[in-house]
């Protein structure tokens, strides 16, 4: 078995990877970025939406046109990059054992390792879900804005978070009706200026109802919806239907842990971030001195501040192998840090700063 | 101090849960006290089989077979799902010489009155259609079993509870005190102590240390076996497999067999059983690592090459997951089970190497009879903690 060197391997090339990668190559490492995708980016191409935050974020420019200025940069500094490559497994706090194309496994030493590994589809379970035409909101998203292909022509949103009403938008724009989006709690989830298109679209929202089964010969023909009362009980007799071929779950994600956990990386419970995430400094380090994590992994955000994160696990590491001086770190760091507070703040940001700063409370506590 | 108990088990893993139970449908009052959490050491970390091809016509095989018929029972009384399945098993044969000395296994065991029989090239692929053609025989018993160790232990956790047995995870022992009134005094961790007149040693691979509490020695070293499991994918055959390979290197000392240096190195044999889970458990390492229960590439890599050379077709087949447990293994592969000299009421039993779950319940039983004083019609002297003397392991 090949046996290879390398400063730092980052792994996931989604928007904290790649970023984690930029940073850490800019930084003066030498760096191997590690996707088990054909393509690199993970879900960054497939937001097709312009994002939010301040300019320094790159707000108003949508997520594939950030991925391809990201592209560029990661090519320019030289990073290398394998893809269709299987990370199975951290051994020894440093070695990297891979799988590429399915065919061979070669271990890599690294010096550092960024976990980048993002997150899962939430699923919902009711009879008929493994009928064809029931998939994630983020399966259905990738068909459409990456492989071009509608996944159905009436489809049912499970869930009316920004994930459900952004891939609510993009199949309406894609040429799907989108028959009803449904949500458990009394309100509604996403940002007001996603849901606001999706209703002036004519899409009816029903707050305190959930999909009860899915019926059809061979693939999803009806959904059954029912209401919710408030302790989340199925109100009998409140059952109807409705005619789609499509459901597309969208009840939030998991951080995608195995790898970090599987390494030894201590938990920490978080509910408002996904649940159970490896927990870290505000450099991004894990409990394990040589593994550091970002994005989604690291509790689940979204892209902006995952690019933010990676950016400063790939300083973090590179910093700790001497790459760069103390006053560079330094100043890097303060400004990166100030571009994820910014993200944290207002509404939406402030229970996800608060969560964060419990993980580096525990962090420090324990160590 | 907590006073009332009748007896202290240490170990939570499958032999103490079923000490446990045993001891609490016999009016026994039980505490079962563990340093970790459900299932966390070897009985999660192994597969499911109750084997009796693997066993030399002796205690071991005898016991096995009274094993299945309290397994049998305890399905009945249970009334749980314990995912016992009787697909048979075969040890598959590679070259004249493993034949010659496979044969002459079966007779022994089938004088025992285990059904096993020595089957052809073709038999074999009858029930095994991705044997790879180098295989020429292959050997079945029906017999051979399996059932899910995390259904048992969860079953004999629920029905022990509700006999009143007492059950603390995450609480080490740290100390075994023998008290003025002759009772033992078990201390843990978080700084609670249990009294009672007796005693069980049931903590696997760690149980050296929990004897050595008390002074006494019990010969139990640590064996790593790692194993990896598939994707859930159909059944693929309809028996579960071994290799005799491995076998009869145990049966004939000093055979030659050939074996790559990684084989040798991670003591490599095929153990490949379908888990109540339609995944497919492989197996397995045999190290001498101490109490290192990491998996390793070589490890993992080595059970993956191993199975492709039996079963090409593995290779479409994803893997999901790779664990190891520690196998307590005593000098002469028969567990320790018994009240150690001196030293009365403390009891151990331990030291099931790769046959804790096959070996559960008849432990547990004859635990549980030689606690109450209820006689037994076997002697068990080949198994008492006192049988090694001063006789260190191999």
């Amino acid at each position: 078995m090949k046996r290879l060197k390398r400063d730092i391997v980052v792994i996931g090339s989604g928007p904290a990877g790649l970023c984690a990668a930029i940073e850490a190559a800019r930084s003066g490492a030498a760096v191997l970025l590690v996707d088990e995708n054909a393509k690199i980016g993970g879900q960054l191409f497939k937001q097709i939406h312009k994002f939010f935050g301040s300019a320094d974020h790159r707000a108003g420019v949508r997520g594939i046109d950030i991925g391809e200025q990201l592209l560029r940069q990661a090519e320019e500094l030289a990073v290398e990059v394998w893809l269709n490559c299987e990370a199975c497994g951290i051994f020894d706090e440093k070695t990297v054992w891979m799988v590429r194309d399915k065919e061979h496994s070669v271990a890599v030493e690294a010096q550092r390792i960024i976990i980048a590994t993002g997150a899962v589809e939430n699923s919902i379970n009711f009879p008929g879900w493994t009928l064809p035409g029931v998939m994630g909101a983020g399966a259905a998203q990738t068909m459409i804005n990456i492989h071009r292909v509608l996944p159905g022509h009436r489809v049912l949103m499970v869930g009316s978070g920004n994930v459900g009403v952004i891939v609510s938008y993009q199949l309406l724009q894609a040429g799907a009706t989108v028959a009803a989006i449904v949500e458990a709690a009394p309100n509604l989830g996403g940002y007001g200026v996603h849901t606001a298109k999706v209703r002036r679209a004519g899409v009816p929202f029903y707050t305190s109802h959930t999909v009860k089964e899915a019926r059809g010969n061979g693939h999803v023909e009806r959904a059954v919806l029912v209401k919710l009362d408030s302790q989340w009980n199925q109100v009998p007799g409140s059952e109807f239907e409705v005619e789609v071929d499509t459901i597309c779950i969208a009840t939030g994600l998991t951080p995608a842990v195995e790898l970090a956990f599987g390494s030894g990386c201590r938990p920490f419970n978080s509910p408002p971030l996904g649940g159970l995430v490896p927990v870290h400094d505000r450099m991004m380090k894990s409990s394990i001195d040589s593994i550091y994590i970002a994005g989604d992994v690291s509790g689940v955000e979204e892209a902006s501040t995952a690019m933010e994160e990676g950016r400063i696990a790939g300083l973090s590491a590179a910093h700790s192998l001497g790459t760069i001086t103390d006053q560079m770190f330094a100043e890097r760091l303060e400004q990166l840090q100030h571009n994820v507070d910014a993200l944290r703040s207002g509404m939406f940001g402030q229970k996800r700063r608060e969560a964060k700063d419990a993980i580096v409370r525990s962090y420090g506590v324990e160590r | 101090m907590a006073k009332g108990l009748d007896v202290v088990i240490v170990g939570g893993g499958i032999i103490g849960l079923a000490g446990g139970y045993f001891l609490s449908r016999k009016k026994k009052r039980v505490l079962v006290i563990d340093k970790g959490g459900f299932a966390d050491g070897a009985s999660g970390a192994c597969d499911d089989m109750i084997l009796f091809q693997s066993k030399k016509p002796g205690i071991n095989l005898e016991l096995t077979f009274e094993s299945l018929e309290l397994y049998k029972r305890l399905i009945v009384d249970f009334d749980d799902e314990m995912q016992f399945k009787n697909l048979g098993g075969m040890v598959l044969i590679e070259n004249d010489a493993e034949l010659a000395i496979m044969e002459q296994f079966v007779a022994e065991q089938r004088s025992y009155g285990l059904d096993v029989e020595v089957i052809g090239q073709q038999d074999a692929r009858k029930k095994q259609p991705f044997l790879s053609d180098h295989i020429i025989a292959s050997t079945y018993s029906m017999m051979d079993s399996q059932i899910d160790p995390f259904h048992v232990m969860r079953a004999l956790e629920k029905h022990g509870l509700k006999l009143g047995m007492g059950i603390q995870r995450r609480n080490g022992v740290v100390a075994i005190e023998r008290l003025g009134n002759g009772n033992w005094s078990v201390v843990c961790e978080d700084g609670s102590t249990h009294e009672a007149p007796v005693v069980v040693n049931a903590a696997g691979a760690w149980a050296p240390s929990i004897a050595q509490m008390v002074g006494a020695t019990v010969p139990i070293v640590p064996k790593r076996g790692q194993i990896v499991l598939s994707e859930r994918i159909p059944p693929i055959g309809e028996t579960n497999l071994w290799n005799a390979k491995y076998l009869v290197t145990k049966l004939h000392k000093g055979t030659e067999v050939q074996m790559t240096d990684e084989e040798r190195e991670l003591g490599l044999s095929l153990a490949f059983t379908r888990s109540a889970g339609n995944t497919y458990l492989m197996g397995s390492t045999r190290e001498y690592v101490g109490y290192d229960k990491g998996t390793t590439i070589a490890g993992i890599r080595g059970i993956i090459d191993m199975t492709l050379s039996y079963l090409p077709k593995m290779k479409d087949v994803g893997i999901v997951r790779a664990m190891a447990g520690l196998r307590p293994e005593t000098p002469d592969g028969k567990m320790i089970l018994g009240e150690h000299k001196n030293l009365d009421g403390f009891y151990t039993a331990a030291g099931h190497e790769g046959d804790g779950i096959a070996l559960a319940p008849v432990t547990a039983k004859l635990l549980s009879d030689l606690i109450c004083g209820n006689p037994i019609d076997r002697d068990l002297g080949e198994l008492s903690p006192n049988r090694f003397g001063g006789m260190a392991h191999e």
